[in-house]
């Protein structure tokens, strides 16, 4: 009896194994911070288009990489775990029977995070394959069932590892080094599967043809549905000379006509604006107030301030509180921003109401206010 | 052939010279009519940095909170941090150039750092203090 290892895994199904892994690593890398998000919702897209990869190789691919392989009925598990349990459970050349119905599992679960993710994409950003196709408080609520899925997955995963490191010891083969060169020892009848380069380069070109294109992290579309208007100059001329003039997609439009009434005593100042004026402003403001406006910054002011309440403040609002609960108090007090209603200092697109992700740039706490002259040569 | 970019170079700083302050002159011709007398830019150097108690309890209050004591400084508004340029037309050429501008700045001002208005004596002397 023949006892070389032969090749059971093709190129293609380790390819993507490799690819699968990288991709779910990196999104749960990416998933704490939301200046993240870009790579995250690039590591999401990979995994989505590697699955879509593994299920047609599922068609075409090698004897164990087929759907085929995977039709085990769920008496052949029972048997196969009790074998386990008793110490008798027989070897295969591809997945055991538990081996595959896990693997259907692992893969469903992935699919369900991508699906859920897009859809809290379109959701919450206004981003993505289903921007505006779906609505936005049914994309939000996606939110916590894809924290769940993600989790389910981290679970399954911890499973997993446990199944190959146990499954190595039993037959006494190294497993994941097998998932690297593709080859396991033979059973006997069993005959190596051929490797399939072509299909695994083709499979390769297609993900560095996506990365290049719709996937690469700086290719953010922005389409109309997310880009606040233009602001009308008189606003940041008027409101923009004591402090910076904050977004009107801040706050709620009840909250700029209190305001605006309650000019007089503006937090101690008397504005003084003459009525013409005033009325051009409060016009402005509630045109753009945070029911009116687009961004997802405004659609948590405006879903998250409730409707008894007409905050006067943008940091009084629940959503900024929400949003901000994470950061220490110093990094407020700290000497470029000093105060927390300073959004410019930490958020480079303060000016347009857009507030991205990609915009935060908190100055370290534990820098220096001003740093140090360079050293004399 | 080089005197026309001369001319052109003449006539702008000529109508930048002319927007510096160009509010001053009829505004102080209004103070007067309304009651005040010859202005003095040193009794408005004065008023300038003169502190005021403050009705909060906070820091005593001037003109000099906000903008620095000389006027050709820039400065930093007391409560928000916000930068302020220079108010010295001579520094910023658009300063004391639009005259309802001035009087919202002053109504403004005179109100939070004095609690009251200010007379017409006091906005001139400040203004010719500004001008210096
Ligand atoms: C004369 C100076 C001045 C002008 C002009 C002014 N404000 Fe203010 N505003 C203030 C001060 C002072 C505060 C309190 C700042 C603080 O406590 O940090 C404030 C606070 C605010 C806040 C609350 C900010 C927060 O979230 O903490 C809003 C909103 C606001 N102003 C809107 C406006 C609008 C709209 C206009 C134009 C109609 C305007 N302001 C013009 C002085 C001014
Ligand atoms: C000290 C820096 C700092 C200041 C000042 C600041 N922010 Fe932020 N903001 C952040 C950081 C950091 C985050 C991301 C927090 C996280 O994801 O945990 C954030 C998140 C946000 C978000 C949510 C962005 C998202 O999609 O996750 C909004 C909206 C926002 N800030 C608005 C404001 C507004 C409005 C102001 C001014 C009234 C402001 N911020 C002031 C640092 C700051
Ligand atoms: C609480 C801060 C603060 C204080 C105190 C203050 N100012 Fe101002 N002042 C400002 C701000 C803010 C502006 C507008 C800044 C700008 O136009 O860049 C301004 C503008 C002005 C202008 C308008 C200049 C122009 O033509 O653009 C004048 C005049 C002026 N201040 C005079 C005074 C006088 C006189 C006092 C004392 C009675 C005073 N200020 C006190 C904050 C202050």
């Amino acid at each position: 009896m023949e006892r070389r290892p032969i090749r059971t895994w093709d190129l293609p199904v380790r390819l993507l194994h490799l690819l699968l892994a990288g991709g779910v690593a990196a999104a749960w890398l990416s998933s704490q911070d939301a200046r993240d998000l870009r790579v995250h919702v690039v590591a999401g897209l990979l995994v989505g288009l590697v699955l879509v990869l593994r299920a047609a190789w599922g068609l075409w691919g090698t004897e164990h990489a087929r759907w085929a392989a995977f039709r085990v009925p769920w008496r052949a598990v029972r048997d196969h775990a009790r074998g386990l349990l008793r110490g008798d459970a027989p070897r295969f050349q591809g997945h055991n029977p538990l081996a595959t119905w896990a693997m259907l599992g692992g893969l469903s679960l992935l699919a369900l995070v991508v699906l859920t993710g897009i859809g809290v994409q379109a959701g919450e950003e206004g981003t993505g394959l289903l921007a505006g196709r779906l609505d936005r408080d049914r994309g939000v609520a996606l939110h916590g069932p894809h924290e769940l899925l993600a989790w389910a997955v981290l679970g399954w995963l911890l499973l997993h590892l446990a199944g190959v490191a146990k499954e190595s010891l039993r037959t006494a083969e190294n497993l994941p080094l097998s998932m690297v060169h593709g080859r396991k020892r033979p059973e006997p009848g069993a005959r190596p599967v051929p490797a399939r380069v072509g299909a695994a380069l083709s499979m390769l070109a297609v993900v560095a043809l996506a990365c290049a294109g719709p996937l690469r992290p700086d290719a953010e579309p922005a389409p109309a549905a997310v880009a606040p208007p233009a602001l009308d100059p008189l606003y940041a001329r008027e409101c923009g000379d004591c402090h910076e003039a904050w977004h009107p997609s801040l706050l709620p439009a009840r909250s700029w006509l209190l305001l605006m009434a309650t000019q007089d005593d503006h937090f101690g100042e008397d504005l003084g604006l003459a009525p013409a004026l005033a009325g051009q402003l409060q016009e402005l403001l509630v045109l753009h107030a945070a029911e009116l406006s687009p961004t997802e910054a405004a659609w948590r002011v405006a879903r998250g301030t409730p409707p008894d309440q007409s905050p006067l403040r943008v940091t009084d609002t629940p959503a900024w509180r929400e949003a901000h609960a994470d950061l220490p108090e110093e990094t407020f007090q700290s000497e470029p921003v000093r105060s927390r209603n300073r959004c410019e200092a930490c958020h480079e697109d303060a000016a347009t109401g857009a507030f991205a992700h990609r915009g935060i740039h908190p100055p370290d706490p534990g820098l220096p206010a001003d740093p140090p002259p360079p050293e004399a040569p | 052939m080089k005197t026309l970019p001369m001319i052109l170079a003449l006539a702008l700083s000529g109508g930048a010279l002319a927007a510096g302050g160009g509010a001053l002159p009829g505004l102080l011709a209004g103070y007067q009519a309304a009651g005040a007398t010859a202005f003095d830019a040193d009794r408005g150097a004065a008023l300038w940095v003169a502190a005021q108690p403050s009705p909060d309890g906070g820091p005593a209050r001037s003109c000099s909170s906000c903008h620095p004591a000389d006027q050709r400084q820039a400065g930093r508004h007391a409560r928000t941090g916000e930068p302020i340029e220079a108010l010295s037309p001579a520094v910023v050429a658009t300063r004391l150039s639009d005259p309802v501008e001035v009087e919202k700045w002053l109504g403004r001002n005179c109100k939070w750092t004095f609690g009251r208005e200010c007379t017409p004596q006091e906005k001139g002397d400040l203004l010719s203090f500004i001008n210096r």
